[in-house]
């Protein structure tokens, strides 16, 4: 294997900060999205408890994964539909463009996947000569744009509605202007007939149901059902970790999904489908494919970061996290971006590749309390942690530091003379203001933009000596 | 929260950056710790609880010093800590980090019977007074320590306390629970981001006018927020929650 | 060794231990929204609020007679010349108020069903909590009828009201689930399409239905 590439995380973080644009849109975004979902959240009948109950339902899927999966098979085979097994991306690039050929198929349509974004589907529907359009509108403006899409829910939330009238304008000629309306109108055009050619529909899968086969998407702009019901052919692709028990779990988890997504009670659109075209029926589709993609899913079941298999992606750590609120998704140079991203990038493309990932967080916790399912990032934000310092990826400085400080503070003797040395060298640099300005690299990066405090002329625990009130 | 007996006494854990830098903090959670019925011990031996090492992936480093820190509270019945950060630490990291190790008892024991100073006082002794009185009016705003707020819950506590300090009026800080961008080693590591999102903070507080102080209960928010505010040329304040429930508010210069 | 069962066989040996993550405890089942009043009249009154939330129309007809004027309303209004209609549409006479209007059957394939301007059908469920529809699918039904023309009408009754979305899988489950077997797709639908794309600024009319009309007929 080649080296891997490693991802420079706080270099893109620093020039997004500096992206006026970037942030501007990221502000009208975030707040929206979360005000929603603590509506929509609060508004239930009992919030806690359905994070627990929902919860539930995707442990208890995983746990039973192996069995529920020949369940959802046998369940899709018996309503005529066809399930295909990948390992990895490439085989699952490979059975699509099979497929196509097979098929004759030429013009795909595609709903929203985070999962075709992780295998490359369409660069490589695109090397094999097969023309792929994005149906979703941000999808769509960001294939225009030749950019990826910064958010799983909102793809196109980093640009603001004039970087969205430019690319519009750029490349299908749009009649000038930045009205959000006008331009959703003309992209309907524009597509309406990309739909009426379409041969093959991929979707994505925001559930799989193994009690019934279903394959379910939730959605708003009625652009999955179109993927999914005017073409010929219906391809879902769909990573393992999936599937649901039952339409029972379903129920909760379609509503607590857009409820934490997007502050909607429910999408417009929840689209359950089980199979291709029956007798009788005037239309869908003629043949229904499920590809089922592993691509490190089963290694990181085995692992003890397993909970993040529990995901729905529905974007609410990524909306509340302070973090991403402020860089935005691109600066995590990965399809999944913010707190569950910095979890689940390093474990499907190791943890080498974007060492930095997992510092990308204060800790601070509101992704959890975000969280539908109540997934534990910040422990598992420490796990990798952990597990770069086990595989020597910490600098140096850090590593040292670490060992200073726990001789420090296990000796108290060290601990006397090291607070007592810090005393004097910060009271005699800061002087007067109190204050020191300016610090050595590299822990100049807290006087960067604060500065940092002398130490106190007497210590708390010298006062109570003093007083007599140590025991 | 189920009622447990009130204690007579409780250790104090004064946590490394008050004992440091703050130590008026120290004398002022003596005082509420003592006013609401508990003597308070002092072992002399303790430092730090290890969180900045277990927050930076140093599990093994974190376990070496916490280990210090049981010996140092090894006599305690309660421990309190003017920090939801360190007390958060200790209920529920201890019980991670020394999971299957001889420790694992002691480190369970002390994980149930260590409190941060606004729990403790409420919660554990029943306080609804904290007998304050401000000689002058002053407006105060409070900022949700993350650690304290989400993994211990506190949030009430602070508010039913300071609701009672003669002479104080509280408004709200828009995104008072948002995360000031401390987080350790991320205030160094990713300096721009860190500063980034206290730039938000700062431009929060700064809006509210007719505010004098803002209370936080976790002192490295403390030296993070006041660090930005002066280095911003601000004239106003973070303080910890101990001071301004003791009186300890000094008018804005 | 093929994909799947590679694949299947290592998550076999992964669960052989017990759950790779511990369950919470076990507690009774809650539906996710609340709903105060599950009688007739409140029902209906929720699912018309509900459904106003999400910008459809409500006509409510007394008989079939007034939802037949309703239907002819909502014609003339959008000016309509080619219909998309599922067979069994649950009102009689729909297709003489439509032929009244001049208005014409398109046929099934997608490329005639492109060139309606409204589309009809029935529904299975009408579920208040949410303002949601449950278009199931089956014999003499098409996706397209609901999703291609710019206006998709709805005829429902009001003794479809159904308080949740959980009520209304559980009378699926109890009916067998044979719905997922005897129709390629189950659609709920709760307004017309929208999006939030440029700057989360909702547009109604993205790539489905630019209106929604329901016509509740209380008989």
């Amino acid at each position: 294997m080649s080296t891997p590439y490693k991802y420079a995380f706080s270099n893109a973080a620093f020039v997004a900060l500096k992206d006026i644009q970037l942030q501007t849109a990221l502000d009208r975004g975030m707040t929206r999205a979360v005000n929603g979902r603590v509506a929509a959240m609060g508004e239930t009948t009992d919030a806690p408890g359905l994070r627990q109950q929902a919860r539930r339902s995707r442990l208890d899927a995983l746990a039973r994964l192996p069995e529920l999966l020949e369940q959802f098979e046998a369940a899709v085979t018996a309503n005529g539909g066809h399930v295909l097994w990948a390992e990895n991306a490439a085989e699952a690039n490979a059975l699509l463009v099979d497929l196509c050929k097979r098929e004759n198929v030429t013009r795909i349509t595609k709903g929203k996947s985070m999962v075709s974004e992780e295998a490359g589907v369409n660069h490589a529907l695109e090397q094999a000569g097969i023309d792929v359009v994005e149906s979703d509108l941000g999808e769509y403006i960001l294939q225009l744009a030749g950019e990826p899409p910064s958010h799983i829910v909102f793809p196109v939330v980093h640009k603001t509605r004039q970087q969205v009238a430019t690319v519009l304008q750029n490349t299908l000629n749009m009649p000038p202007t930045d009205d959000p309306e006008k331009m959703t109108r003309f992209v309907r055009g524009v597509m309406r007939e990309k739909f009426l050619a379409s041969e093959l529909g991929i979707s994505g899968a925001n559930f799989a149901v193994a009690e019934t086969g279903a394959i379910v998407t939730c959605e708003n702009e009625g652009n999955n059902r179109l993927s999914t019901s005017t073409p010929r052919i219906h391809l879902a692709i769909v990573g393992i970790e999936k599937v649901l028990a039952t339409m029972e779990d379903l129920g909760t988890l379609i509503q607590l999904l857009p409820r934490s997504a997007t502050g909607q009670r429910i999408t417009v659109y929840n689209n359950i489908m089980t199979g291709p075209r029956k007798p009788g029926e005037k239309d869908g589709p003629e043949a229904f494919y499920v590809l089922l993609l592993d691509n490190g899913r089963s290694r990181i079941l085995a692992s003890e970061y397993a909970e993040s298999l529990a995901c729905i992606r529905c974007g609410a750590c990524m909306n509340i996290c302070p973090v991403y609120q402020n860089v935005g998704g691109h600066a995590y140079g990965a399809v999944y971006p913010g707190p569950i991203g910095s979890i689940v990038t390093p474990l499907l493309n190791g943890l080498s590749t974007a060492p930095e990932l997992p510092q990308a967080s204060t800790l601070c916790g509101a992704c959890q309390a975000a969280c539908p399912v109540d997934i534990a990032i910040p422990a598992m934000l420490l796990k990798l942690r952990r597990d770069l310092n086990d595989t020597r990826q910490t600098g140096a400085f850090w590593r040292i530091g670490m060992r200073v400080w726990r001789m420090g503070m296990r000796s108290k003797a060290l601990y006397d003379l090291g607070t007592v040395a810090g005393r004097i060298v910060t009271r005699l640099l800061a002087g007067k203001s109190g204050v020191l300005r300016r610090l050595p690299a590299p822990l100049s990066g807290w006087t960067d933009s604060r500065d940092f405090p002398a130490l106190s002329r007497e210590r708390f625990r010298d006062r109570m000596a003093r007083r007599g009130k140590t025991r | 929260m189920k009622a447990i007996p009130k204690p007579r006494r409780a250790a104090l854990f004064i946590t490394c950056i008050i004992d440091n830098f703050f130590p008026d903090v120290g004398d002022a959670c003596v005082e509420l710790i003592e006013r609401a019925g508990a003597a308070v011990d002092f072992p002399p031996d303790q430092m730090c609880c290890g969180q900045p090492g277990y927050n930076g992936g140093f599990q093994a480093d974190a376990r070496a010093v916490a280990g210090r820190w049981l010996d140092a509270f090894r006599d305690a019945e309660y421990v309190v800590t003017p920090s939801g950060s360190c007390a958060a630490m200790v209920r529920h990291e201890y019980p991670v980090l020394f999971k299957g190790t001889p420790r694992e008892a002691e480190a369970l024991r002390l994980a149930h019977r260590t409190f941060e100073l606004s729990e403790f006082l409420v919660d554990v002794m029943g306080m609804t007074d904290p007998g304050a009185n401000l000689p002058h009016p002053v407006r105060a705003a409070i900022h949700d320590s993350c650690h304290g707020l989400r993994e211990l819950g506190i949030s009430s506590q602070p508010r039913t306390l300071l609701a009672r300090v003669g002479n104080l009026s509280l408004a709200e800080l828009p995104g008072h629970d948002q995360c000031c961008g401390f987080g350790g080693l991320f205030a160094i590591k990713m300096s721009a981001i860190s500063g980034a999102m206290l730039g938000e903070k700062i431009g929060a507080i700064d809006a509210l006018s007719g505010v004098d102080v803002i209370i936080a209960g976790d002192a490295s928010c403390l030296m993070h927020m006041n660090g930005g505010l002066s280095r911003r040329g601000s004239k106003r304040r973070v303080i910890h929650l101990a001071e301004a429930l003791t009186g300890r508010i000094a008018p804005l210069p | 060794m093929s994909a799947r069962d590679a694949i299947l066989n290592r998550l076999r040996k992964t669960v052989a231990n017990g759950p790779p993550v511990a369950l919470p405890t076990a507690a009774p089942r809650v539906p996710v929204t609340r709903i105060d009043d599950a009688s007739g009249p409140a029902l209906r009154a929720r699912f018309a609020a509900e459904l106003e939330r999400v910008r459809g129309r409500l006509h409510p007809a007394a008989n079939e007679a007034e939802a037949r004027s309703a239907l002819a309303a909502i014609l003339r209004g959008c000016a309509a010349k080619r219909i998309a209609a599922w067979d069994d549409v649950p009102l009689t006479g729909w297709a003489d108020t439509c032929a009244a209007l001049g208005v014409s059957r398109v046929g099934d394939d997608r490329a005639e069903a492109a060139t309606a301007d409204i589309g009809l059908t029935g529904c299975d469920a009408v579920i208040a909590a949410t303002g949601t529809l449950a278009l199931e699918g089956g014999p003499g039904r098409s996706r397209l009828a609901s999703l291609l023309p710019a206006v998709h009408v709805v005829i429902a009754r009001e003794r479809q009201l159904v308080p949740r979305l959980e009520d209304y899988l559980d009378q699926k489950r109890v009916e067998g689930n044979a719905v997922y077997r005897r129709g390629s797709a189950l659609t709920l639908v709760t307004g017309p399409s929208r999006t939030a794309d440029i700057e989360m600024q909702i547009v109604y009319g993205a790539h489905g239905p630019l209106e929604l009309h329901v016509i509740l007929i209380a008989e």
